[in-house]
C-alpha cells in the first residue's frame, strides 16, 4: 500500500478485510477495507454518504463488532477474522458529529466524568481539565451547563473530553461538518496546534477532500457504498497550511479527478461533483 | 495563527428573561379564581341550603380543626399512610419500569399485567382487598399498591423507552461503569418522568387512603369524613378536606418544586 511505501514502520492500526452488515440489512455496509495508520498519524478517511466509513469507526471504538475481517490496534489482535478477541482495546478518544455533551452537567463535570471512567487518578483531574480548557481556550466556561455554549465552544468541549482520558488514539466522525465554516476552519487549525503538540494518532472520516487535504498526512479513499479504501495519498505539504495554498487545491483537484469514477458521477451527468467542501 | 475566541460568543445570550417579572402578574389570576370559586359557591348554597355549606360555614370549621388537637392526631396518621404507600409504590414502580424499559422478555412478560392492572377502577381494587384480606392497616398498603404503581411504572417505562441511544453510545466508548451509567445519563434523563410519576402517585395515594379510610379504618382524616358525613355536618366535611389540601400542596411547595428546581437548574439557566 502507498503508506507501506513511505517507509513509516508497521502500522500502529492495522485493518484488513474488514466487512460490516447491519443486524437484519440485505447488503453490506462496508466490505473487504483494509487500512493502515501509522503512530502519531493523521489519517482521513473520505468517502460520499453511505459508504461506511463512520461504521468502520464505531467497529475501531468497539461499538459494533465486524463480520469478517481482522483488526489490530498498537500490537493487540482486536478483532481476528470477524471475532472480538480477548485482547483488550487501547483507549480511544472518540468525537461525534454533535458535541455530545451531559446538558445537566457542566463543562468541567462532563471532562471530569469522562477521567472517572478512563481510571486516570483523582489528584490528577483538576490539573488535566485546566490544562485542556486552557489550550482549547474555554477555561472561561469551566463552570457553564453545554446549553449556555455556542456550537463551536461546545465542540472545544468534546475535544477537551477526547484529549482528556490520555487516549492512545483519536477517531472523528465528520466532527466539523454541522458548523459554520469560519468557526469549522478555527477549529480545525486549533485540532491542528493539539495533535502536534500531544502527538496523538488520529483518524478522521470527512466527506469533504478539501477538509482532508487541509488536516491529514495521509488520506484513504473510500468507494461508494458498500465501501472498500481504494486509494491512499500521502499529502507532503509543509504545515502549517494554508486553504488558499495552490499545491493543496492541486492535491484535492487530483483527488476529486480520482473519484470521480469511483463514486459514480460519470453515470449521472447532473450531479455536481466539483462541489467537494461539504 | 491565532483564534479570538471572543468572536464566538454564546449566542443567545441576553435573551433571557428578566427575574424580576411583575409580581402581580402571578399573584392576580389565580385570586381572580379564587373569587369566581366563591361567586358560585355562595348562590348555589341557597337551593342547596342543608346539603350544601355557605364558604363562612367552612371556613370557620377550617379554623376550627387547626386549632383542634384531636384533628392533629388524624392528620397525622392519614398522612403517614400516604407518605409510606406512595413512596413503596414508586419505589417498586420506578425499579420495575427501569427494568422493563431494559429488558425485552421482562417487558412482554410484564406489559398485560400492567394495562391490565391501570384499567382496574380504583374502588373496585379497594372492596376487593377488603374482602380478601379484612380491615385492617395491611389492606390498605395492598390496595394502594395495586392501584398507584402502575401508574409509576407506565410513566417511568415510557422513560426509559425514550433515552437517547447516541448518549448511550458515548458512555460506551468512554467505558463509563454501570454505576456511573445510571447515575449520570439515565436518572437526569428520567427525571422529568420520575417528578410526574412522584407528583401522580402522592396525589392519587392520597385519594385511596381517604376511601379506605372512610370503609373501614377509625382514625385518620377518611374515617372522620365519614363520621361528619352521617352527622350531617358538610361544612366540616369540605373543611378538613381542604385541610388535607393544604398539607398536600405545602408538600408539593415544600419538597416537590424546590427539588425540581434545583435538578432541572441546567435547563433553567440555559436560554433554550
Amino acid at each position: 500500500m502507498n503508506v507501506a511505501e513511505g517507509g513509516v514502520g508497521p502500522g500502529f492500526i492495522e485493518i484488513a478485510g474488514l466487512t460490516f452488515r447491519y443486524p437484519g440489512a440485505d447488503v453490506l455496509a462496508i466490505s473487504g477495507v483494509d487500512l493502515m495508520v501509522q503512530k502519531g498519524e493523521f489519517s482521513c478517511i473520505v468517502g460520499p454518504s453511505g459508504c461506511g466509513k463512520s461504521t468502520l469507526l464505531t467497529i475501531l471504538s468497539g461499538l459494533a463488532a465486524p463480520e469478517a475481517g481482522t483488526v489490530t490496534i498498537e500490537g493487540h489482535e482486536i478483532y481476528k477474522d470477524g471475532r472480538r478477541t480477548a485482547e483488550e482495546l487501547p483507549r480511544c478518544g472518540y468525537m461525534f458529529q454533535d458535541a455530545r455533551l451531559l446538558p445537566w452537567r457542566t463543562v468541567r463535570d462532563n471532562l471530569t466524568i469522562a477521567l472517572k471512567a478512563a481510571d486516570v487518578p483523582e489528584e490528577r483531574w483538576d490539573d488535566t481539565v485546566a490544562d485542556l480548557l486552557r489550550m482549547l481556550r474555554i477555561e472561561a466556561f469551566a463552570d457553564s451547563w453545554p446549553l449556555n455554549l455556542s456550537g463551536g465552544q461546545r465542540h472545544r468541549v468534546a475535544i477537551a473530553r477526547a484529549l482528556a482520558i490520555e487516549p492512545a488514539f483519536i477517531l472523528m466522525d465528520e466532527p466539523f461538518s454541522t458548523l459554520d465554516e469560519v468557526t469549522a476552519r478555527f477549529l480545525r487549525t486549533e485540532l491542528l496546534e493539539v495533535w502536534q503538540r500531544t502527538g496523538t494518532t488520529i483518524v478522521f472520516v470527512t466527506h469533504s477532500i478539501r477538509e482532508a487535504v487541509f488536516l491529514g498526512d495521509t488520506i484513504n479513499l473510500m468507494t461508494k457504498g458498500p465501501g472498500m479504501v481504494f486509494d491512499v495519498r500521502r499529502i507532503d505539504a509543509d504545515r502549517p497550511r494554508a486553504y488558499e495554498d495552490p499545491s493543496l487545491a492541486e492535491i484535492e483537484g487530483s483527488i476529486v479527478g480520482t473519484v470521480l469514477e469511483a463514486w459514480g458521477y460519470y453515470e449521472q451527468p447532473t450531479a455536481r461533483p466539483g462541489d467537494s467542501t461539504g | 495563527m491565532t483564534v479570538e475566541v471572543a468572536t464566538e460568543r454564546a449566542p443567545l445570550e441576553g435573551l433571557r428573561q428578566s427575574p424580576g417579572e411583575a409580581w402581580w402578574k402571578k399573584l392576580v389570576p389565580p385570586l381572580i379564581a379564587l373569587i369566581l370559586v366563591v361567586a358560585i359557591w355562595w348562590p348555589l348554597t341557597i337551593p342547596l341550603r342543608g346539603f350544601l355549606p355557605t364558604p363562612l360555614a367552612v371556613l370557620e370549621a377550617f379554623l376550627d380543626a387547626w386549632t383542634n388537637p384531636v384533628f392533629y392526631g388524624h392528620l397525622i396518621a392519614t398522612f403517614r399512610r400516604v407518605v409510606i404507600g406512595a413512596v413503596t409504590a414508586f419505589v417498586a414502580g420506578l425499579a420495575i419500569g427501569v427494568f422493563m424499559g431494559r429488558s425485552k422478555i421482562f417487558e412482554a412478560f410484564s406489559l398485560p399485567w400492567v394495562m391490565v392492572a391501570l384499567a382496574l377502577p380504583g374502588p373496585v381494587v379497594i372492596l376487593f382487598t377488603i374482602l380478601i384480606l379484612g380491615l385492617e392497616e395491611n389492606t390498605l398498603l395492598i390496595a394502594l399498591w395495586v392501584s398507584v404503581t402502575p401508574f409509576v411504572v407506565n410513566i417511568v417505562y415510557e422513560g426509559v423507552k425514550s433515552l437517547d441511544p447516541d448518549l448511550f453510545d458515548m458512555s460506551v466508548v468512554y467505558r463509563w461503569s454501570s454505576p456511573q451509567r445510571y447515575r449520570d445519563l439515565i436518572m437526569p434523563q428520567l427525571a422529568p418522568s420520575l417528578f410526574s410519576a412522584g407528583r401522580f402517585g402522592f396525589a392519587l395515594s392520597w385519594k385511596i387512603v381517604v376511601i379506605i379510610e372512610a370503609l373501614s379504618l377509625p382514625n385518620g382524616i377518611g374515617g372522620q369524613l365519614e363520621h361528619f358525613f352521617r352527622l350531617l355536618r358538610p361544612d366540616r366535611v369540605v373543611a378538613w378536606t381542604l385541610c388535607f389540601t393544604v398539607v398536600m400542596t405545602l408538600v408539593d411547595f415544600l419538597l416537590f418544586r424546590p427539588t425540581e428546581k434545583r435538578v432541572f437548574a441546567w435547563r433553567k439557566e440555559a436560554v433554550l
